[in-house]
């Protein structure tokens, strides 16, 4: 079930009214309910998936506490059933293939066959997140939950179930066994995320698809100006796409007074690599910070030793978003800015102050890559990358006098209108985040003034409604 | 309470915001893209009572672009987008409810003629319409679906906002001269060239659903009975219609056609699906012919039609 779908919109409120109006020991009950029915929604036959790792981690939780001698087997084994189903499904074919290709080189007849199957949606964030929990019981962060149906809950958990946050325990398990009664303020609070969200979604992100799709589709029938546009276009396409489905899942999970953890910070408003990944998947990037970066030295080891730790989390964050290559390198890239700002820092200056042309340096960095990240292969990244670099000049002059061109290679078939407003949306949306998140004194207005805070509401819903896109298709992150 | 109050008065601005915009918007939207649905039924009906006529034509939108009334002898255009069988039936049904005498029909034909049953316009054809028109659109249980509503719900939200936006903000500024007029005699008149218009598709299916088969054999019935000369006419298309369809799936249509034709000797089967004298720039899309092309095809199809009636 899409939050963007007019099921979620019958769903949402019937649930919601149901969980408070229910008695609270019935509550974790309703809310499991709820995340069934929304998960089946999809590939009914997959929850069995969940059941499968749920009830594995519950009792290795459970034997991890009460077990010294073998708590490590435990965790080893909950570790290989999530990764082993996640490996299934979304990597088999991957090796498969790509062991193929290594034997045709090599003169080895190998073959094995592809598994013709829809990926589970959102299988990488519960299995991160399951995993969050048995490695958190196992280093004595975290007490193993002897409640069955609460801790399917914790994994299952509807808002975040299918693209996150990835929660930890700590955060959400203490929040299930509280009683949360209806406050207003927190409820409208939560309301107000979730429109803010389907706005970024349903009025940015899904507009901007429309205009970077065909584009990344066949960049062959595009100039260099127009895959750099559509560069553009998909950094804010992804970023309101995933940011807006966490800004609705927090909004969701905050009316029922569950708090999740905020997943974006205005990301393309770092100053550095290292500030982006602050800012970027929040929930994700400290996974991979606590749970494989520490442990594999942190910044306690040798400088060589460090570099080669942040190429390999970063390669491994990059196959965690898909089975491709094309992900692979863009991980390797993000691993590559790293060093290379460790390495420029170590010999100068650090660079600290958080100047526009860092900004602009940083945004320019993390388009480059997302060229590799929206591409369809690396061949075809190669490819755009080639045109940007060699055609794009001449198309700059084309731009300025060539009508036609303009036409064809900017508005895509003459739609200019569409084009200047993904233009005013994405600096509306800029501006908007600046005062909003950035100034206090400006959302100050908007607490003090009513009659404001109510126009914004309408301008937006009214937005949603005018400018959205119905019927669009799913959020970027699902695949994931 | 108090937030009950707040989401009620919210609930209440908001529809008051959308319903105002719908009201202001319909005036600007008419500046470029004509006249809506309803005003375009509303006319039609109204319309195919008080012109004088004996030829009449029902059809999907390819005949309601496609075919000029104004340019064959006493002729009337009945036909109206998504239009099919089951709708052809029951707009003849009420011509002659109202006793209006009808000599000949030009009945629309398409690869698509069987393949659904539209009910995007049942709430204006229903005040037109037999009670028994609104039988076949039963809720079943399967439209209940979630993902059948969120689609009912989507083409609903897409249709009265989204695609309506654009055309409103650039009708607040002015008159398009190019857009879509509906004559007196019930001519859909489009001015686009296909070659401009970006990606060419064609989305319609050649199923043949029993129900419109059934409607399809009714509407000749109906003809029959009341002496009515019938031509059956498959309108040009272009080659991406053409090739969007099987060999098998175009033949089997045909064969329909054929079959109902050897069935009442007052049908005529005129096919210009393949016609070579049609060019892509005498369409306005893949599918439909604009202006210049309708006028193009209507003319052959007048002489077409009294070669036939001179020949009897």
């Amino acid at each position: 079930m899409l939050f963007n779908s007019f099921s979620f919109f019958i769903f949402f409120p019937v649930f919601t009214i149901g969980y408070f109006l229910l008695p609270f020991r019935y509550r974790w009950l309703w809310l499991l309910l709820a995340s069934c029915i929304f998960y089946m929604a999809f590939v009914p036959v997959y929850i069995l998936i969940l059941f499968f790792t749920i009830i594995i981690d519950y009792i290795a939780g459970i034997m991890i506490e009460k077990t010294l001698k073998h708590k490590r087997s435990f965790l080893i084994i909950s570790i290989a059933a999530n990764v082993g189903v996640l490996s299934f499904f979304k990597y088999f074919n991957f090796l498969s293939q790509n062991l193929h290709s290594l034997g045709e080189l090599i003169g080895w007849n190998y073959s094995l066959p592809a598994l013709s199957i829809i990926l589970p949606i959102g299988l990488s964030f519960h299995t991160f997140q399951a995993m969050s929990y048995t490695i958190e019981v196992y280093r004595g962060k975290q007490k193993a939950e002897r409640h069955l149906g609460i801790y399917a809950l914790y994994v299952m958990y509807y808002p975040q179930l299918v693209a996150g946050p990835i929660e930890r325990p700590q955060n959400v398990l203490p929040q299930l066994h509280i009683k949360h009664n209806f406050e207003t303020a927190r409820v409208v609070s939560g309301l107000r995320l979730i429109l803010w969200g389907l706005f970024k979604k349903m009025v940015i992100a899904d507009n901007l698809a429309a205009y970077v799709n065909p584009v990344y589709s066949s960049p062959q029938r595009y100039s260099g100006i127009t895959l750099i546009i559509a560069t553009f276009f998909f950094a804010y396409q992804i970023y309101c796409d995933f940011s807006g489905y966490s800004d609705i899942a927090r909004g969701c999970s905050r009316v029922m007074g569950i708090e999740l953890m905020k997943n974006f910070d205005r990301p393309y408003a770092s100053g550095s690599i290292s500030e982006f990944w602050k800012r970027w998947h929040i929930s994700l990037s400290t996974w991979f910070r606590d749970y494989l970066y520490i442990p594999l030295g942190g910044n306690r080891v040798s400088a060589m030793h460090v570099y080669f730790n942040l190429l390999l989390v970063f390669i491994i964050s990059g196959l965690w978003h898909g089975a491709n290559w094309t992900f692979v390198v863009w991980g390797l890239l993000h691993g590559v800015y790293l060093v290379t700002s460790l390495l420029l820092r170590r010999k100068e200056k650090p660079l600290v102050s958080k100047s526009l042309v860092n900004i602009i340096t940083t945004f320019l960095l993390v388009c480059f890559a997302w060229i590799f990240f929206r591409a369809d292969s690396v061949t075809d990244a190669v490819f755009i990358i080639k045109k940007i670099f060699l055609q794009s000049g001449s198309d700059a002059a084309k731009l300025l006098h060539d009508a036609a061109f303009r036409i064809n290679m900017v508005y895509l078939n003459a739609d200019r209108f569409r084009f200047i407003l993904l233009v005013e949306l994405i600096v509306g949306l800029e501006i908007i985040q600046y005062l909003l998140f950035a100034r206090s004194d400006f959302k100050n207005i908007f607490v003090r003034k009513p009659a404001l805070r109510w126009a914004g509401y309408t301008a937006l819903f009214a937005a949603i409604i005018l400018l959205g896109r119905f019927g669009s298709d799913s959020f970027i992150y699902f695949q994931f | 309470m108090l937030f009950l109050k707040k989401i009620i008065l919210f609930s209440a601005i908001a529809a008051f915001v959308l319903w105002a915009y719908l009201q202001f918007a319909a005036v600007s939207i008419e500046k470029v893209k004509g006249p809506d649905t309803r005003t375009q039924i509303t006319q039609s009906f109204e319309n195919a009572l008080l012109i004088p006529y004996n030829t009449v034509i029902v059809g999907s939108s390819k005949a309601y672009r496609g075919i000029e009334p104004d340019l064959l002898d006493s002729a009337y255009n009945f036909a109206h987008d998504n239009d099919i069988f089951n709708q052809h039936y029951y707009k003849l049904q009420y011509l002659l409810r109202h006793k209006k005498r009808i000599d000949n029909i030009i009945i629309g034909y398409d690869y698509f003629s069987f393949s659904y049953i539209s009910s995007s316009r049942n709430s204006i054809y229903k005040n037109y319409f037999d009670d028994d028109y609104l039988k076949d659109y039963q809720l079943a249980l399967a439209d209940l679906r979630p993902g059948r509503l969120d689609k009912t719900f989507n083409d609903f939200m897409t249709i009265t906002f989204t695609n309506t936006f654009k055309p409103f903000i650039t009708g607040f500024f002015g008159k398009d001269a190019n857009r879509p007029q509906l004559t007196a005699k019930g001519h859909y008149k489009r001015f686009g060239i296909a070659a401009d218009a970006g990606a060419l598709l064609v989305h319609d299916s050649a199923n043949v659903l029993a129900v419109q088969l059934n409607y399809f054999y009714k509407l000749l019935q109906l003809c029959n009975i009341n002496n009515i000369r019938m031509f059956l006419v498959m309108l040009p298309t272009t080659a991406f219609e053409n090739n969007h369809y099987t060999g098998a799936e175009k033949q089997r249509i045909d064969s329909i056609a054929a079959d109902a034709c050897t069935r009442y000797t007052d049908l005529h089967y005129l096919r210009y699906a393949t016609d070579s004298s049609f060019a892509l720039t005498d369409f306005e899309d893949a599918m439909h012919l604009n202006v210049s092309g309708a006028a193009k095809f209507s003319r052959r199809l007048k002489d077409d039609i009294n070669k036939i009636i001179l020949k009897k």
